[in-house]
This record gives C-alpha cells, structure tokens and sequence, in this order.
C-alpha cells in the first residue's frame, strides 16, 4: 500500500460512535460527590526530586554492583562517572550568560564533539546537569549521532567526549516503561507533564574485574528523558540495564 | 463559549465542582471518544475515561493557562493515562476476537448500552483492522497518528497536547505512517 492510498484509508474510515450516557451519569455524579485534595505545595515535586538526587549516587553504585556479581565498586573517589547530579549547583560567576547556555555552546562548538558526531550536523544540545563548574551535556545529531560531553565551565573546555549509537526503539520504550512505573515519575506524569525526548547517555565508571584484579573502565548505555510541564522540565536518568529511575532533577 | 469564557470557568471549577462538572459536560464524549479510538475497548475506554476526569479534577489547582487550552491539557492527562495502562497490562494487543462481552452492571439501562456500544465497534471492521496495526506501533507513533486521523487535530494543537514542537510531531507523523504503511503490507 502507497503512504498515499493508507492517508486516505485514515481519513476516510469510519470511526466507532459510541456513547455511555450510563457511564456518563455515573462519573458526573462521582465527580459531583468528589471532595477537592488538599491545597498541595508547589515545592512537594521539588523536595521528591531533590530527595530522589540525594539517594541517588548511592542507589546508583549499590546498583552497579548487584547485578553483575564480577563487578566490585573500588575507589569511588576515582570513579569517573559521566553523569552529575543537579543539585548543589556551583555555579561559575559567569555575567550575562546562563552555564547552562553556556555549557551548551561551548559543547555544539567543541571540535571534539564535532568530531564524535562523525560528521553529523547538530541537532539537539541538552545540558543534563552542573555539578562543580562541571557540565553534563548531550549533543544529539541529525542523523542519530549522539554524544555526551563533559564541559569545565572555568576553562570553558570539553573535557571528555564520548559518543555511541541512538538507543534502539526497544531500548527507548524499556526506558519509558520504566520510568512511568516509578511512583515519582508518575506523580509528575499526572499533573498533565508529557515525556518530551529520550536519548541514549553513556555512563562511566571504575570496577575492579575480581577474575583479574585489574581496574577497568566500564561503559554503560543508559538513557535520559526530559519531561515538561509548561515551562518546568524534569529530566530522568534511568538506568535500562537494571530497570531502575535513578534519579528525577527538575 | 470564548476562550475567556472558558477560562473563567476553569478558575472557579478548581474550587467548585459544580463548575468543574460543566467543563466535564462540555469535554466528556470528546476524550471518551479519543480513549476508545487509542484502545478499541469499550470497558478499557471507561475506566480511563474516568481515571482522567478525576486526575484532572484533583490536579486542576495546578493548571495554568499557558497559552495551552484546556483541552490540550485533559487530552495530555488522556495519553499519559493510556500510556500508562498500555504499560501496566503488556502484553496488550488486541485482536478482532477479542472485543469483551463482558457487562457487569445491575443497571439494565447501562447493560442494554454497553451491548449496543461493543455491536458499534464490532460494526467499525475497517476501523479494528487499522487499529489493530496501529497498536503494533510504539506509543509516540500512535499518539500521533490517532491524534492527526481520528481527532482531527492540527500538528500545532498535537504538539500542545503533547508538549513537542510542531517539526517534531511532523517527523513522528512521517516515521509512524512510513511504519504502518509497512504493516499494513
């Protein structure tokens, strides 16, 4: 079938008209009868994210362990983990310019980052977190190049440049399934929020390989979600290995 | 009713329930008709219809006008909902078979009904066979295809209900017909 011959099949078919006064009565009634919640702090999402990010870190690393019994965390004051948590912002003094726009442009332009994209023209630039002048942002690519970049907002410099594919429809849906079965996403979700983008973020750790001894470097895809409600966003790290929210900044 | 209208109605519902229940009125059979199209299933199609009215009702402090209608927002609270029951009862898929002649109501008015309203679907095969394909896509890709076909919704008023820019509704529309398309091969 042509796209043209299924848009016109779509337009034209006949579409079920079904109406439930019945059920219609009944939930006007419920609604009718319904008490009004509570006035409800503005801040109540606020104090879940940030109690969210405060666990986090340590979820996170009880999480790496777990799943993968070869795996031990060793020095966590080396671990090099591509991923900043948004809270406790330090920010730089920067005039006239926000870190995140700056954070951003200094990505897009960084001649690493370009050269990670293989190519590919830039397409969207998301700054997942500041944490101690130190930049968390995803380029994405026209042609699904994507990159996540580390950037130093003192010497305005990307530190690390690491790139991988788009997440497969399956990884992305697995993301979404997860994160709207997490209880603070949920809440978020119900307010009339939508998931505005998923992407792919390639996290890095130290492990110690316990077969070898040896201290390796681990990569991980997981992937990163934003989630608006006019003008507030949310972003979602959730960890598609083990099926978990790892954390809701806002 | 104006715009204005509408907006002064949605201020009092968040303390009156007499005048949420005229916005209720005013919205009922659109977002059952939009759940109904998404799922095919007329109990389905209750149960989130009126998940939706009592989130938007519990939630309705929290809706500012932004330039986004009212509207926009119930059918937001709508796909999230549906997103959510496609989640929680995976595998879902439905099939011709499979409309549910389930009636469990003491009310032989509502009995009466609901076996009308699943003879309607049943009558709408066309529609089953689509939407049978149409369930096979990711949700992004339906959202959009039911959202532009069966509501006759304008990309702009797509990208308000859900919250993405009006290119990007575009190119999902593009990807999610380009897949039907294959399907429906």
């Amino acid at each position: 079938m042509r796209k043209e011959e299924l848009i016109k099949k779509l337009e034209s078919v006949e579409l079920p008209k079904v109406e439930l006064q019945s059920h219609r009565r009944r939930l006007r009634i419920a609604l009718l009868n319904a008490d009004y919640p509570e006035a409800q702090r503005e801040v109540s999402i606020l104090d879940l994210a940030k109690s969210r990010v405060k666990g986090g870190i340590e979820r996170m690393l009880k999480g790496l362990v777990s799943p993968r019994p070869v795996w031990k965390i060793a020095l966590i004051t080396t671990a090099a983990i591509v991923l900043a948590f948004g809270l406790a912002i330090g920010l730089p003094s920067l005039i006239g310019q926000s870190p995140e726009l700056l954070a951003a442009e200094i990505a897009q332009n960084s001649p690493d980052v370009i050269a990670a994209l293989g190519g590919d023209e830039v397409e969207t630039v998301k700054v997942l977190s500041i944490e101690d002048n130190m930049a968390t942002v995803i380029v994405a690519g026209k042609m699904g190049g994507i990159v996540n970049a580390l950037v130093d907002l003192y010497t305005k410099v990307v530190t690390q440049a690491v790139s991988g594919p788009q997440l497969t429809d399956e990884e992305e849906q697995k993301a979404i399934d997860v994160a709207t079965a997490d209880p603070g996403v949920q809440e978020i979700l119900d307010r009339g929020a939508v998931i505005d983008l998923v992407l792919p973020m390639y996290v890095t750790f130290s492990g110690i390989n316990q077969e070898t001894g040896e201290i390796e470097q681990i990569t991980e895809t997981w992937a990163q979600m934003w989630i608006n409600l006019g003008n507030k966003q949310w972003g979602v790290q959730v960890d598609i290995i083990r099926d978990r929210v790892v954390s809701i900044t806002d | 009713m104006t715009v204005d209208q509408e907006r002064e109605l949605v201020e009092r519902a968040k303390n009156n329930a007499e005048a949420f229940v005229e916005l209720y009125d005013r919205y009922y059979s659109q977002i059952f008709g939009y759940v109904l199209k998404r799922t095919a299933n007329i109990d389905v199609a209750q149960d989130v219809t009126s998940e939706v009215f009592f989130k938007a009702f519990k939630n309705l402090r929290q809706f500012h006008w932004r330039g986004v209608p009212f509207s926009s927002w119930l059918y937001r609270i709508a796909t999230n909902e549906i997103a959510n029951y496609f989640t929680k009862n995976k595998p879902w898929q439905f099939s011709l078979e499979e409309v549910s002649n389930s009636v469990s109501s003491s009310d032989p008015l509502a009995e009466t009904e609901l076996i009308e309203a699943e003879a309607e679907l049943r009558r709408r095969e066309d529609f089953l066979t689509l939407h049978e394909n149409i369930s096979k896509l990711q949700l992004k890709y339906q959202e959009v295809i039911v959202l532009r076909f069966f509501e006759d919704k304008q990309l702009k008023e797509i990208g308000e209900i859900l919250g993405k820019r009006e290119g990007t509704v575009k190119s999902l529309l593009h990807r999610g017909l380009e897949k039907l398309r294959k399907l429906t091969e």
